[in-house]
């Protein structure tokens, strides 16, 4: 008998976790919010993953917040005024605010954190937003001026997703564990983060954007979609981010449930290698984009889950072009182009995609569209990494996949788009000298229309230079029980609950 | 007995050299760049990806990242994810006794359906329980159990609303613990509703198996002299079945399930991913999408011992359920 006395003994040892608290089942004022995935970290710093983002983003702060629509707004500045040749930035930092550890918020720690991220051997990669900083410096305790290599207009929206502000005092003494334990200015405190199983937050009583309306976030990571939308439905959770979607139609009409959805700040897309034939012939380009009907694959694929795309801005971007028409669907339009380029009984397609379920849908599609105007699809499908292997090294001829940023224009088009990313991210490699000049000017410019103008100009020649063919933006989906109120979804699929500009969820009673 | 566990550990070592060099070569030779996946497609410009393999190591030849993870795990280092910088062994610690409660929950359901089913069976052999039991195994084994727990989750949490569909709760040994301390069986009870929708379609598969497997046992024990000396000396037919049958037709219903631990551990990825039960098989997807290289080499060696373990634990059985068996 002992035997087994010592074999269970032995397991109860290796199954021992530090025990916490049961949490109690929802009490009043506490939100359950149900995540795609566990964040990797909370440390900012080391992290670019939309998932840390959903939570370290309740606990951390940036100087600027981007809105739901992606306009940065103030959050621990005040203010910020841009030097007469734009390359240096003063921001006033808001006075009185205090870290969760009760240490003062100061300029100091604004120049810790952006000095460390630009530090190589902390190997952030949050880097490449801020690496056309120079220099920061803290001018006095609540005044800092960050100075860029030259007039950089993105800078604002890179400091609201790159740089969340670290105390530097906490962040030293902790080092690492700071990733589990963090500190930060927020209207969420860290409380318990029991890895795979729940990050739960309380609120900040004296955040400085006010109390939040919630007492209690709890954070669960489902990743099956429809697991997760069965915890919204029997009362398991009250919101979640990512609705399956076979589930959209139903959810619509619910009377349990809202549904809530925003077109990100993304295109889907399929590209062309414009360095090997025939795709190097613009005129085979534009007659693949006008072969294919991008309302028929969202209606069969994406239903109610897609806009279609004229062009890589998105309707919800500041910059979107509501005028502009790209290359529509018009099959006899599409049989002249390849006519003149010498085509006109066709080809083989060689189309390199991803295994997502709705990719291989695609195909069907893809394939039925393109024999209209005898070209012959052969698809290859690989994992998600491999894809974008062979995207960044070129290796493909046509390839579907889709490009997802922040709000800002410079994100959605000049890596895809500059020539002096080839060899990068323009895999299409694309070389426009105009579109060179405007996406430059883009960046240096600090006029709001200006850069308007600017934008719409350098997609309307992308159009018609047809790297891509631009299919359909995709919405960002979330759900959550009609008790929830205030909510509002967020083009960069962040879960915005209690902000400085003015959001405040709360849950009503009957939930 | 102590000598030869002794000899079994040591020939663990080179059975783990092996599953490291095939480990280590197979996640490098899928493509995939883990610093474009942890930049960021828009982020990451060339320079920037260059430089972070130059200080990650992952610029050099193959053949030195291997020495230098040899020379670490000898100190019993497993190195540190690419993606959270946080060290590997603590990643997998966490998670591991999550894994390990859920496939042991399962193991038990399966005993727990199997046995006697697969006794009762044997014993009544060719009347409607056994055709009976022959279906239900039949159909758990052609079950997927993905579809399962779905079908299980539908049924129980959102139709019925009598357990949690997804997550852990609290660890079933902590809830243990609370009612023999403190004698507060909340948490247990927390631990438990979690644990049986996963376990229940993890198990199933097991449990039919199982059953085949007794039943045919139990039918070529049945048929022995001493069963039927036993009868000859007026035993009772229960006591002939569990004392004296079921014992000795249990014996490869224990190699079954060391066998099967490993494809436990197998299918534990899935079913983790549709319950969200907290274990090692979530953090395995993870770092094989993010080609988080030092996070799936510690979880394939952390599973290969644990499934060495397991086959060992097995053969210890042996000695216990058959005197017979003995090692030298």
């Amino acid at each position: 008998m002992s035997r087994w006395l010592v074999l269970a003994l032995a397991v109860a040892v290796v199954m021992t976790a530090p025990s916490p608290a049961v949490p109690a089942p929802a009490p009043a004022g506490t939100l359950r919010i149900g995540m795609e995935a566990q964040p990797t970290t909370m440390d900012p710093g080391l992290s670019t993953d939309l998932y840390s983002h959903q939570v370290y983003s309740h606990i951390l702060e940036g100087l600027l917040i981007l809105d739901p629509q992606g306009v940065p707004r103030p959050a621990l500045a005040e203010s910020w005024t841009p030097s007469a040749d734009g390359s240096t930035w003063t921001f006033r930092l808001k006075p009185n605010v205090k870290f969760h550890d009760g240490s003062d918020f100061t300029a100091d720690d604004v120049k810790y954190t952006i000095d460390r991220i630009l530090n190589p051997e902390t190997r952030s990669p949050q880097r490449g937003g801020l690496a056309q900083i120079t220099s920061v410096e803290a001018v006095d305790r609540s005044t800092v001026r960050i100075t860029t290599r030259a007039a950089f207009a993105p800078i604002l929206t890179n400091l609201a997703i790159n740089a969340y502000i670290l105390p530097r005092a906490a962040h030293t003494r902790l080092g690492r564990d700071f990733a589990r334990r963090p500190v930060g200015t927020g209207p969420f405190k860290m409380v318990e983060w029991v890895p795979e199983e729940r990050i739960i937050l309380e609120a900040n009583p004296d955040y400085h954007g006010g109390r939040p309306s919630l007492d209690r976030l709890f954070f669960r990571f489902v990743p099956e979609a429809s697991v997760r939308l069965a915890e919204l439905e029997s009362g398991g959770l009250d919101l979640i981010a990512g609705v399956p979607a076979q589930d959209i139609r139903r959810l619509r009409v619910s009377l349990l449930v809202d549904l809530q959805e925003v077109v990100g700040t993304n295109y889907r897309l399929m590209g062309f290698n414009t360095a090997n034939k025939p795709y190097d012939d613009v005129r085979v380009r534009r007659a693949i984009a006008h072969a294919i009907d991008k309302s028929k694959i969202i209606d069969v694929v994406w239903p109610g889950r897609g806009v279609v795309a004229e062009g890589p801005i998105p309707p919800t971007s500041w910059a979107f072009d509501e005028r502009f028409k790209g290359l529509g669907y018009n099959l006899q339009r599409a049989r002249q182009l390849l006519a003149e380029a010498g085509h006109a009984s066709g080809f083989e397609m060689n189309l390199l995609l991803s295994e997502a379920e709705e990719q291989r849908r695609e195909v069907a599609l893809f394939i039925d569209q393109l024999k209209q105007i005898n070209i012959t699809v052969k698809p290859t499908v690989v994992d998600f990494p491999t894809l974008l292997d062979r995207l960044l090294k070129t290796n493909y001829d046509v390839l579907r996949v889709g490009w997802t940023t922040n709000p800002e224009p410079d994100s959605l088009l000049y890596s895809p788009f500059h020539s002096s990313a080839i060899g990068g991210f323009n895999f299409t490699k694309l070389r426009n000298a105009r579109v060179d000049e405007l996406l430059d000017r883009g960046r240096t410019v600090a006029n709001q229309a200006e850069r308007v103008r600017i934008y719409r100009e350098a997609q309307r020649i992308i159009v018609d230079e047809a790297p891509m063919v631009f299919i359909f933006h995709e919405k960002r989906t979330y759900a959550h029980r009609k008790a929830v109120a205030g909510f509002q979804p967020h083009v960069s699929g962040w879960i915005p609950i209690k902000t400085p500009y003015g959001l405040d969820v709360r849950v009503g009673p009957g939930r | 007995m102590g000598r030869y566990i002794i000899r079994r550990l040591l020939g663990m070592i080179p059975l783990l050299f092996g599953v490291s060099v095939v480990v280590f070569a197979l996640i490098r030779l899928i493509p995939g760049d883990p610093v474009v996946i942890m930049i960021g497609a828009e982020q990451a410009t060339p320079e920037e990806v260059a430089r972070l393999r130059g200080l990650l190591g992952l610029d050099q030849g193959v053949y030195v990242q291997y020495v230098r993870f040899l020379g670490r795990l000898l100190s019993g280092d497993l190195g540190t994810s690419i993606a959270s910088q946080e060290p590997v062994s603590r990643l997998i610690l966490e998670r591991l006794p999550a894994t390990i409660e859920l496939t042991l929950a399962a193991v038990g359901v399966a005993l727990a359906i199997a046995i006697p089913v697969g006794v009762v069976s044997a014993v009544r052999r060719y009347t409607a329980v056994d055709a009976a039991g022959t279906v239900a195994a039949l159909i758990g084994i052609s079950m997927p159990n993905f579809w399962l727990g779905v079908m299980l989750i539908f049924l129980f949490s959102v139709r019925l609303g009598w357990l949690p569909a997804s997550g852990r709760g609290e660890p079933a040994v902590a809830g243990l613990a609370a009612l023999l301390t403190a004698g507060n069986p909340a948490t247990l009870g927390l631990a438990v509703t979690h644990l049986i929708l996963p376990a229940v379609t993890l198990g199933s598969a097991l449990a039919a198996v199982i059953t085949r497997l007794t039943r045919s046992s139990m039918l070529e024990v049945i048929g022995q002299d001493y069963i039927r000396t036993a009868r000859a000396k007026g035993l009772r037919g229960t006591r002939i079945v569990i004392r004296h049958a079921l014992r000795n037709a249990l014996i490869p219903v224990v190699t079954i399930i060391g066998l099967e631990f490993g494809t436990l551990l197998g299918g534990a990825v899935i079913t983790e991913t549709i319950f969200a039960w907290p274990g090692i098989g979530r953090l395995a997807i993870r770092s094989i999408i993010q080609r988080d290289f030092p996070v799936v080499q510690g979880v394939v060696l952390m599973i290969a011992i644990v499934r060495i373990c397991a086959s060992l634990a097995v053969d210890v059985a042996y000695a216990a359920i058959d005197p017979r068996i003995r090692y030298a």
